[in-house]
């Protein structure tokens, strides 16, 4: 598929990123808190958005996060929502990772599955 | 018992008001907290535009005033209570740095002398030839530095130490004043702050807060100020996920505070009040900021709704705004951060409202996690 990788370092407030549609692992991880999300998410969302304009199969993204504010949270849906739109959405693999004793994303986790039509593993 | 209300912050703002900024951590102090306050109070810098010479000397007062309670620090018990104080206010474009610790009588007598050469040789403009003498001699103390530090604080502010020693009953309680002084105005103008600092300690330690701040609310200041909250909720809760929810409440609290009170944008910083202490294991954040007199009636009935809210139909709603968010086109404020803010505390929100001498209202916000 004819789709550049999203290749992104961390900093202290937006996580690592990797969006890779020709290996298909891919991953956001770390902190992401910036005060408005918009800017950093929108390259996330569009490429998110050309992947399944690309008919791209077989994606997996793990999702890890220390902290994860509410305006990045709402980015990080948009992001997924895109993704929830394909036809080819039940072959993606969504894991999100987390410690089993860390309760708040153990939340957020589940309240983007109860927006998302497909599977978000909590691992 | 947990003392705090919302109106903590109304008695707090009136004796701040006066300050652009003002930062009072009641320890414990820690190494790893020096570049944490240093990048606090570089921002209050930033933000008021305070000339980059001052904001040079200031940092280096800063680190040099912060170490040296660490350095100096000899009562170290186990789970001790008090910590001391260390604070610093901007007013009038001039910083000025109070600390409160305690230190043997043995060494506050030391000091003492050691702080009246240092005032004399200020007074007499010779504090530069004083530290060279000082260095060639190279005398050491049990403590490295022969008050090198203190000849360094007095000669890079230019201005008289002022201090006060209070006997204690197994130590003395150190009362310290730097003055950094703006490059107009005169040192003597800015006033002693020993007594208002005694009275801020008292206050504190009674409302169990360990950290004070008001200024500039900015994502340049969240992020130290995110670390020594996480640092404090750890020492707490000895779990770091439980810390890490007091860190999530911090971060929603402060970006809400930024984000809403933008939109009365005066082109100047937007300034905000945070306080956040610990009690019953509990971390509690009392935080707000100032809103024209007409936006309390829509804020108030807002909060007066979200809160009657259970905690399950608080999370309906965020899933419900989270929906419609795909469709919006207000990519700043969608209202999911308030919400978030009322989801982060474990108990009801508190708040309140709380006229001033201006035109606006002052809203007080209390979460706890």
């Amino acid at each position: 598929m004819n789709l550049n990788d999203l290749n992104i370092s961390a900093t202290e407030e937006t996580p690592e990123v990797l969006l890779s549609a020709s290996s298909g692992k891919s991953f956001l991880k770390g902190r992401s808190l910036p005060e408005n999300a918009f800017e950093f998410y929108r390259p996330i969302i569009a490429w998110a958005k050309n992947y399944v304009e690309h008919n791209g199969v077989g994606l997996e993204v793990t999702l890890s996060f220390d902290y994860l504010n509410s305006s990045s949270s709402r980015f990080l849906f948009e992001m997924l929502h895109a993704l929830d739109q394909s036809e080819n959405s039940a072959s993606y693999v969504v894991r999100w990772q987390t410690d089993p004793e860390d309760e708040l994303m153990i939340e957020k986790g589940e309240e983007l599955q109860r927006l998302l039509r497909m599977k978000i593993e909590i691992v | 018992m947990n003392r705090a209300t919302p109106e903590i912050l109304k008695h707090y703002f009136d004796t701040v008001a006066k300050a652009d900024a003002n930062f009072s951590y009641r320890g414990p102090f820690l190494d790893q907290f020096t570049e944490v306050i240093l990048e606090v109070a570089s921002s209050a810098g930033n933000a008021f535009e305070i000339e980059r010479s001052i904001q040079r000397k200031m940092s280096f007062i800063l680190v040099e005033s912060f170490q040296n309670i660490l350095k100096h620090a000899s009562i170290e018990e186990e789970n001790q209570v008090d910590n001391g104080l260390f604070s610093f206010r901007l007013v009038d474009r001039s910083f000025i740095i109070n600390s409160i610790n305690f230190i043997t009588k043995k060494d506050s007598e030391q000091l003492c002398r050691m702080i009246e050469v240092v005032n004399e040789h200020n007074r007499n403009k010779t504090i530069k030839e004083f530290y060279m003498q000082h260095l060639q001699n190279n005398e050491l103390s049990e403590k490295g530095g022969a008050g090198l530090g203190l000849i360094e604080l007095a000669r890079k502010s230019g201005s008289i130490i002022l201090y006060e020693m209070e006997e204690a009953q197994d130590c003395v309680v150190f009362h310290q004043q730097i003055t950094m002084r703006n490059e107009d105005g005169e040192v003597d103008d800015i006033g002693n702050y020993i007594k208002a600092n005694k009275i801020r300690y008292e206050e504190l330690k009674r409302d169990g807060v360990f950290l004070s701040f008001s200024g500039e609310v900015s994502q340049k200041n969240l992020l130290p100020l995110l670390s020594l909250v996480e640092s404090n909720a750890m020492a707490g809760h000895k779990n770091k996920f439980k810390a890490r929810k007091a860190g999530h409440a911090l971060i929603e609290v402060m970006q809400n505070i930024s984000r809403y009170a933008k939109s009365k944008d005066t082109g100047g910083p937007v300034v905000g009040y945070l306080n956040v202490g610990l009690a019953e294991e509990k971390i509690f954040i009392i935080a707000g900021n100032t809103i024209d007199k007409k936006e309390k009636y829509a804020l108030n009935e807002k909060l007066d709704q979200l809160t009657q809210l259970s905690e399950q139909a608080l999370s309906e709603l965020h899933q419900e705004v989270m929906k419609k968010s795909i469709h919006d086109d207000e990519k700043l404020r969608s209202g999911l951060g308030l919400i978030e803010v009322l989801r982060s505390s474990s108990q009801k929100v508190d708040y309140g409202f709380y006229p001033t001498i201006s035109e606006e209202e002052l809203f007080s916000m209390l979460i706890t996690v």
